[in-house]
């Protein structure tokens, strides 16, 4: 069997949470569109680790945590989620808001933190680099900022018309959404003082034609993170890993398999 | 019955064809289509046409909050209700406040206070949430607005009843000393008025607190069902609702004959609907804004205010304005308030691009052959359920 769907409850709420695989832990951490289901690059990921794929609490599956209010309060509850799933470290890779995520996570307990793999992510604010306002948008022209090709716009948008569960799905992930991510939009103000603690191994791969968060947006995470790598992926907006899941991997397969950390754009 | 005459304070001056061109005529609309020195005369006019009702013998008048868009441009309610402090003789009603788009609630405690004094004991204090479209302009976050709406009223009727200075330790408003002088001249505070376009939530909380509910203008269905929810709320919290506790607020308008009428209130009716009014779906309702099975109740009708184009005929069909001879007009008044038990009615007098000049005609016309046969009714008389 390539996944299974298990669930468990971790202070009150319950989450769903998707595994694979087999070796060293790895937590990919979703965006503000969801999980989903089961992505070919999680597949291929799940060759050479664990992989664990949740739903946020209050998105997909998972119930809704009373008291998160902030992506900050989720990366508390995402390591109180490590601690029960007994995971002392883990590779986390985030996207999008997740990726947000996995630099809050970071921050507060690098020693949970092996590697980190940041795509797309949220979570700073470049002051003259415009991005759109998705909270003005209908669902169908936010899948038009977030993929690149037509094919994948038009794949994701019929997935959700016909299912009556997935449609539930997706009005929940967009109130989950508004309550992380409203204001300050889609990011935290500190964390541009709070950055420069990082030290783990840190690779920050963005999708060319992102128009979301622009590629400028990827390199000041670059910038910011002194000895990061960055990979851009063509042919890929906001989620790279999605939509060009081989030269995605191709990008991060050698940061993975690398005992130290890497210098240099490859 | 009592009588107050409503007013959105409206900009007239979008293009003809502006809901054909443009998504928005709130928050993103700029603000460069705003000329001042029109918007003064307007806020001049709109003003003379509130004391005028009053002058006519209506009740009252009423103001309320809007931000950022071409369908209301009162932002402070307060402000125009001072105005109109040395002008009218009857209540005011501020209808109302979006308390939890301000910092800090405890201003809208004291303003409301100050106008109290001002106005020797004539303002009624309404609470509203604020349109989905206002926590865009705020940037204030919609899945906080039901939770802060809650905390700002307890905080705000502690202001005006509760011996200061007290501590205030909430989830969103954290005040050590609360402490506000001035305090009303009404005991306990001034009434509270809770509008609201019908969502079940709003309508079970204002009947537990025997607050006055308003309903704004929907289908004839809608106020059926919430007028009776109301009523059946109010029984189970072991009360009889009073015609004074349900309110129903919409545009009116009156001319000497139906067709008459009909003629002179669409294209002003037509514009507050579908061109002032015009916003995409996640401006109106952002995600979070409505509760999951309300927002799922929303995208299945077919028909919604601000969403969709909605045509003259079908807006006077259903009941979301009145528009007719002062019989006609007098006529459903009356089996309506039969009906659902209100006691008060909040006409619309202006709206949209309706000039002065026909303003006046229908204050007086409604107030001359349509109030004096309306005043008895709902007077006396409890609603049994």
């Amino acid at each position: 069997m390539e996944y299974v769907t298990e669930y468990y409850t971790v202070k009150d709420t319950k989450i769903r949470l998707l595994k694979g695989g087999s070796g060293a832990p790895l937590l990919f951490l979703h965006g503000a569109n969801g999980a989903g289901d089961w992505l070919p690059i999680l597949k291929t990921l799940s060759q050479d680790y664990t992989v664990y794929y949740p739903d946020h609490p209050g998105y997909g599956e998972s119930d809704t945590h009373p008291k998160i209010d902030s992506v900050q309060d989720l990366a508390f509850f995402y390591l109180d989620v490590m601690d029960h799933l007994d995971i002392d470290k883990a590779v986390v890779m985030g996207s999008s808001l997740g990726g947000w995520l996995a630099v809050e996570m970071a921050l507060i307990a690098p020693e949970k933190i092996d590697k980190l793999i940041l795509i797309d992510a949220a979570g700073i604010r470049i002051e003259n680099v415009k991005i759109p306002d998705i909270f003005v948008m209908s669902p169908q022209q936010v899948y038009n900022i977030l993929f690149h090709s037509e094919e994948a716009k038009n794949d994701y948008a019929s997935k959700n018309i016909n299912s009556p569960d997935l449609e539930n799905i997706v009005l929940r992930n967009r109130i989950a959404t508004s309550h992380l991510a409203w204001n300050p939009y889609f990011h935290n103000p500190k964390i541009l003082d709070r950055i420069h603690r990082l030290k783990m191994p840190i690779l920050v791969v963005w999708g060319a034609e992102d128009k979301f968060f622009p590629v400028a947006y990827g390199e000041r995470y670059h910038e910011l993170i002194s000895h990061s790598a960055l990979q851009i992926i063509k042919d890929a907006g906001h989620f790279p890993h999605i939509e060009q899941p081989e030269q995605f991997w191709n990008s991060i397969k050698y940061f993975l398999a690398e005992e130290e950390a890497a210098h240099e754009v490859l | 019955m009592k009588f107050y005459s409503f007013h959105l304070m409206p900009w007239p001056y979008l293009e003809e064809n502006f809901r054909d061109n443009n998504d928005s005529a709130w928050v993103t609309l700029s603000n460069s289509n705003y000329d001042p020195k029109r918007g003064a005369q307007l806020y001049k006019r709109y003003i003379d046409e509130l004391a005028y009702a009053d002058q006519l013998g209506f009740d009252g008048v009423c103001v309320n909050e809007h931000h950022q868009n071409a369908y209301g441009n009162m932002p402070s309610p307060n402000i125009i209700a001072t105005m109109l402090v040395e002008k009218v003789k009857g209540k005011i009603a501020v209808v109302g406040n979006a308390i939890p788009l301000r910092e800090d609630p405890v201003r809208i405690a004291e303003e409301i206070a100050m106008l109290d004094l001002l106005s020797g004991g004539r303002i009624i204090s309404g609470f509203v949430r604020g349109l989905g479209a206002e926590y865009h302009s705020f940037s204030k976050n919609p899945t906080e607005s039901r939770e802060r709406f809650h905390e700002a009223h307890k905080l705000i009727i502690d202001a005006w009843t509760k011996q200061g200075p007290f501590e205030h330790y909430g989830k969103y408003y954290k005040f050590r000393y609360v402490n506000p002088w001035p305090i009303p001249i009404q005991k306990p505070h001034p009434p509270v008025w809770i509008p609201s376009q019908g969502s079940s939530e709003t309508v079970a909380w204002t009947a537990e607190k025997k607050y006055t509910y308003v309903q704004t203008y929907s289908s004839i269905d809608t106020i059926r069902r919430v007028f009776k929810q109301f009523k059946e709320e109010a029984n189970k919290c072991g009360y009889e609702a009073s015609p004074e506790q349900m309110g129903w607020a919409l545009p009116v308008y009156v001319a000497d004959t139906d067709k008459k009428a009909m003629k002179e209130a669409e294209h002003g009716i037509d514009y507050l609907f579908n061109q002032a009014f015009k916003m995409p779906h996640e401006i109106f309702f952002p995600a979070g804004y409505l509760t999951l099975n309300s927002i799922k109740n929303v995208l299945k009708a077919k028909k919604g205010i601000g969403t969709t184009k909605l045509a003259f005929e079908y807006l006077v069909d259903k009941e979301y304005v009145l528009v007719g001879s002062p019989e006609t007009v007098r006529q459903k008044l009356a089996k309506y308030q039969e009906e659902f038990g209100f006691g008060n009615l909040l006409p619309m007098m202006q709206f949209g691009t309706l000039s002065h000049e026909k303003t006046m005609e229908n204050i007086k016309l409604f107030a001359e052959k349509v109030i004096p046969s309306l005043k008895p009714l709902g007077e006396q008389a409890v609603i049994a359920n």
